[in-house]
C-alpha cells in the first residue's frame, strides 16, 4: 500500500505545512477517503472530491483553532494545583550554555518513535556529521526518507515511505492500523539504492474501538451498567470542534 | 450488616520538587503551601473527627515520592510556617479592612482562624511531621497507602527506555520504606497511564496492583466480563483496578459535577487579582504579579463574572447532599450489578487529591460526609489492598494503552507545546544507563556525582511539566526546571568524561536537589 505522505504531517500539523489543498487534490479518491474516515469526518457516501477536500481542510483548521483556545484556557482540573503564576526562570546553577537545550543535537544518527495516540506517533531522528557528509547532500532534494513498516497482522511487512527535508528532525506520523506493530527506520537514497541509516525500536499502536463486545446476556448489561460500551472518541461539540484529538474517559 | 457493595475512594496527592533554597520566596513553593493548607491538613483534620466519633474510614492514598520528599525537608517545614504566619497577617489585615461588612468580615474571619488551625496542627499537633501523620492512619488501617513513580513520570512515554522506568520504581519504593517501614503493595499509575506489558516492570518489585480508565480496560484483551465491577488480573498476576466512570464524571467534570455547583466557593475570585497591589503588597512575595492568596469572597454562581458572595453555610449544606446523591447513585448502581457477579460489585474512584478543599473547597466536607452517611447503608468503603486480600484471583485479561488525560492515550505530554523536550529526555536516560554500566563500583566523590546524576535525570522525567506546557500554565518554569535537570546531567556527564569533578558546584546541588537521599545510581545498569 502506498500510503498517502499528506497523511504525515509536521509538528505543526496544524497549520497545514504538509497538509494543503493542492496536496489533497493529488491524491485518488479512495486515499482522499481513507483520510477523512480516520479524521471521523462522517461524509456521505459519494461526495464530490472537492467537497471532501474542503471538510478535511476545514477540519484541520478547526483543530488548529481549538488548539489555540486550550492553549489559552487551563485544560484540567489536574493541573489547578499548580494555582500560583510565575514567569521567572529560576537561576540554573549548570551555567549557561550556548545552545539551547531546545536546539542541542548529539552527533549520532538515531531515530527514535513515540506513540502518541491510535492515529499519531511521533518520530525524531539526527544525522551524525559522518553521515550527513558521506550523504553528499547538497540541497533540499529529499533524498531522505522515513520508511514506516508494519510488523504484523494482515499487512505484516507492509510500508509507505515519507520523504522527509535535511533539516528536518522530527514528524509526526499517522499510523494507518491502529492495534499493530511498527517500526520506522530512517533511511536514504543514493546512486539509484536505498540505504537504511537508523531504525527505531517496534512499537504497538493501541486500539482505538473495542472488539468482541458481548451483545447480550449478564456481560453486556455489566458493561452498560460501567458506562463501558461507549468506546467510541467523543464526537466534537459545537465549542469543542476537534475531530482528532478527543476521545473518551 | 454484609455489604453488598464495595466503594474503593484513591486519592493521588502529588506535587512535582519545587524546592529551591536560593530564592527566598519561590512562588512555585507556593503551590507545595496552598496543598498542605488546603488539602492534606483537612484530610488529616478529617480523619480525626472520624476517629473521635467512631466513624469507620477507608481510604486509599497515593502520596508520591517528590511530595513525601518535600514533607521530610526542614527548610521547606520552615517556609511553610513563614507562610502561614504571613497568610495570618493577610488575615488580620482583610478582618480590619472588612470588620464591619457582615457578609465579608466574616469571611476572612473564616480562613483566618482555619490558617491559625493550620499553625497549630502542623507546627503542635503534627510536629512538622505530615508523612508522619498520614502514617498513623495508616497503621491503623484505617488508610492505604501507594506510592508511585519517583517523580511522577507517565510511564507510556518510556517504554524504550527500561532503566528509567526501572530507577523510578525503584527509587519510590526505597523513599516509600524509608519513610513508612513498609513494602508497598500498591502503585498509582501516574495519570493513570498504562500500556501493555507495564505489569511486567511492576511485579517482580512485589508490586500488586494499580489502578486503570474504564476505556483501557474496555479496549483491553478480552474485554472484562464483569465490567468496572471488578478488577483484571494481567497474566502475570498483576491486578488492575478500573475507574468508575459515573463516580469519575460526578466529581471531576468541570460542567456537571459537584463542584461547580453555583453555591460552592469560587477558585478563581481571589483578592490577589481582586484587590489593588497595595492592599496585599505586604503579604505576597516581592516582585511578584498577581497571584493567588487564598482569599476567595465570593461563590461559583454561574459562568459569569457578577457573583455572589460566598456562604459557607450555604455551601456545606450543599457538601452534604451532594455525599447523600453520590452515595445514592453508587448503591442504585452497586444493587443493579450485584445480582450479576459473584462477589460484591466494587467501585473505584480515584481522584486527584489536590481537587479536595484547594481547588473545590468544599472537597474535604464531601468526603467526610461521604463517611459520615454511608454507616448503615448496604455500602462499604474499602482500600485496594483489603479488596486484593479478599479476591486475589480475577479474570485474566489486559487492558490497552491508555490514561485519563484528555484524549484518553499520550497526547497531553507530548505535543506540539512540549514534544521537544523528548530527545533530550531520553538521551539523559541513555547516559546515565551508559554511566551506571561504565562505573559500577564507585565510592566517595564520584558515587555522590553519579547518585545526583541520576537525581537530575528523575527529575527531568516528571510529567509535570509537560503538562504545565500543554496548558499554558507556569510555562517558563517548567521549561527552566527541565533545562536546569538536563544541563547538570549534562554537566556530569561531561566531568566524568574528562575525569574532572568540581567538588564546590557538586555540594551546592546536592543541597538545592536534595530530594531521595537513599537513592542509588546503580539502579539505573542496563536491564537488556
Amino acid at each position: 500500500m502506498n500510503f498517502p505522505h499528506s497523511l504525515t504531517t509536521h509538528d505543526q500539523a496544524f497549520q497545514n505545512v504538509a497538509v494543503d489543498a493542492e496536496t489533497l487534490a493529488s491524491l485518488v479518491d479512495d486515499d482522499l477517503r481513507a483520510i477523512a474516515d480516520r479524521m471521523g469526518l462522517g461524509l456521505p457516501l459519494g461526495l464530490d472530491r472537492i467537497f471532501v477536500v474542503e471538510e478535511i481542510l476545514d477540519a484541520i483548521e478547526d483543530d488548529r483553532i481549538e488548539r489555540d483556545r486550550a492553549g489559552k484556557a487551563p485544560l484540567y482540573n489536574e493541573d489547578s494545583k499548580y494555582s500560583s503564576v510565575d514567569e521567572l526562570p529560576i537561576e540554573s546553577l549548570a551555567g549557561k550554555s550556548s545552545v539551547s537545550i531546545a536546539d542541542k543535537r548529539y552527533n549520532e544518527t538515531t531515530i527514535k518513535a513515540l506513540v502518541r495516540d491510535p492515529s499519531w506517533t511521533f518520530a525524531f531522528w539526527e544525522l551524525s556529521e559522518l553521515d550527513f557528509d558521506s550523504l553528499g547532500i547538497e540541497d533540499d532534494e529529499p533524498r531522505l526518507f522515513l520508511r514506516v513498516t508494519q510488523m504484523d497482522g494482515a499487512e505484516r511487512q507492509s510500508s509507505f515511505d515519507i520523504p522527509i527535508n535535511p533539516n528536518d528532525s522530527q514528524w509526526y506520523i499517522n499510523i494507518p492500523n491502529p492495534g499493530s506493530r511498527y517500526r520506522i527506520d530512517l533511511g536514504a537514497r543514493t546512486g539509484g539504492k536505498s540505504k537504511v541509516l537508523a531504525r527505531s525500536g517496534d512499537f504497538f499502536v493501541p486500539r482505538q474501538h473495542g472488539e468482541f463486545l458481548p451483545t447480550e446476556g449478564k456481560g453486556q448489561t455489566l458493561l452498560e451498567l460501567s458506562d463501558m460500551l461507549d468506546t467510541e472518541p467523543e464526537p466534537p461539540d459545537e465549542d469543542n470542534p476537534s475531530r482528532i484529538l478527543r476521545a473518551g474517559a | 450488616m454484609k455489604a453488598r457493595s464495595y466503594l474503593a475512594l484513591v486519592l493521588n496527592a502529588h506535587l512535582p520538587f519545587v524546592r529551591n533554597p536560593g530564592v527566598a520566596k519561590l512562588l512555585e513553593e507556593r503551590w507545595y503551601f496552598e496543598a498542605v493548607s488546603e488539602t492534606y491538613l483537612p484530610l488529616l483534620r478529617m480523619f480525626r473527627s472520624l476517629e473521635e466519633d467512631s466513624i469507620p474510614f477507608k481510604l486509599t492514598l497515593s502520596l508520591s515520592p517528590t511530595l513525601c520528599s518535600m514533607f521530610r525537608d526542614s527548610l521547606l517545614s520552615e517556609r511553610y510556617l513563614a507562610y502561614l504566619d504571613s497568610q495570618i497577617a493577610l488575615g488580620e489585615h482583610e478582618a480590619i479592612r472588612l470588620g464591619s461588612d457582615r457578609t465579608f468580615g466574616a469571611l476572612a474571619s473564616m480562613y483566618l482562624e482555619r490558617y491559625r488551625l493550620d499553625r497549630r496542627d502542623f507546627a503542635d499537633i503534627h510536629s512538622k511531621d505530615i508523612a508522619g501523620a498520614f502514617d498513623f492512619y495508616y497503621k491503623r488501617g484505617r488508610i492505604e497507602l501507594l506510592t508511585t513513580a519517583a517523580t511522577h513520570s507517565f510511564l507510556p512515554h518510556f517504554r524504550s527506555q527500561p532503566e528509567a522506568m526501572a530507577s523510578q520504581v525503584e527509587t519510590a519504593i526505597i523513599t516509600h520504606r524509608s519513610l513508612f517501614g513498609k513494602q508497598p503493595a500498591g502503585f498509582w499509575l501516574p495519570h493513570l497511564g498504562w500500556y501493555p506489558g507495564l505489569e511486567l516492570l511492576l511485579k517482580p518489585y512485589n508490586l500488586h496492583y494499580g489502578v486503570v480508565t474504564t476505556r483501557g480496560a474496555m479496549l483491553g484483551e478480552p474485554v472484562p466480563r464483569f465490567g468496572s465491577f471488578a478488577p483484571v488480573q494481567c497474566p502475570n498476576g498483576f491486578t488492575v483496578f478500573i475507574r468508575d466512570a459515573a463516580a469519575t464524571e460526578s466529581v471531576w467534570s468541570d460542567a456537571t459535577g459537584y463542584p461547580s455547583d453555583p453555591c460552592y466557593r469560587d477558585f478563581y475570585r481571589d483578592i490577589g487579582f481582586d484587590l489593588p497591589r497595595s492592599e496585599i503588597a505586604n503579604f505576597v512575595p516581592e516582585g511578584s504579579g498577581s497571584l493567588y492568596t487564598a482569599y476567595k469572597y465570593w461563590a461559583v454562581t454561574g459562568r459569569t463574572n457578577d457573583k455572589r458572595p460566598y456562604d459557607p453555610i450555604v455551601a456545606s449544606a450543599k457538601a452534604v447532599e451532594h455525599a447523600q446523591h453520590f452515595l445514592g447513585e453508587r448503591l442504585a448502581m452497586g444493587m443493579a450489578a450485584a445480582p450479576l457477579l459473584d462477589r460484591p460489585p466494587l467501585m473505584v474512584c480515584p481522584y486527584d487529591a489536590e481537587l479536595f478543599g484547594h481547588w473545590w473547597f468544599e472537597g474535604t466536607q464531601w468526603l467526610e460526609a461521604l463517611f459520615r452517611n454511608a454507616k448503615d447503608r448496604e455500602l462499604s468503603f474499602i482500600t485496594l489492598g483489603e479488596y486484593h486480600h479478599l479476591y486475589p484471583e480475577n479474570q485474566i485479561a489486559t487492558p490497552e494503552y491508555s490514561s485519563w488525560g484528555d484524549g484518553g492515550y499520550g497526547e497531553v505530554w507530548l505535543d506540539g507545546s512540549n514534544d521537544w523536550i523528548w530527545r533530550h529526555i531520553m538521551k539523559a536516560c541513555e547516559r546515565m544507563t551508559e554511566l551506571a554500566e561504565r562505573f559500577p563500583d564507585e565510592s566517595g566523590l564520584r558515587e555522590r556525582i553519579l547518585n545526583q546524576a541520576a537525581r537530575e535525570v528523575l527529575l527531568s522525567m516528571a510529567s509535570d511539566w509537560p503538562l504545565l506546557m500543554k496548558s499554558g500554565r507556569s510555562t517558563t518554569f517548567a521549561r527552566s526546571r527541565i533545562e536546569d535537570s538536563l544541563g547538570n546531567f549534562s554537566r556530569i556527564y561531561d566531568m566524568l568524561s574528562a575525569n574532572t569533578v568540581s567538588t564546590e558546584w557538586l555540594t551546592r546541588l546536592e543541597k538545592r536537589n536534595n530530594l531521595f537521599p537513599e537513592l542509588n545510581y546503580r539502579m539505573f545498569r542496563s536491564k537488556r
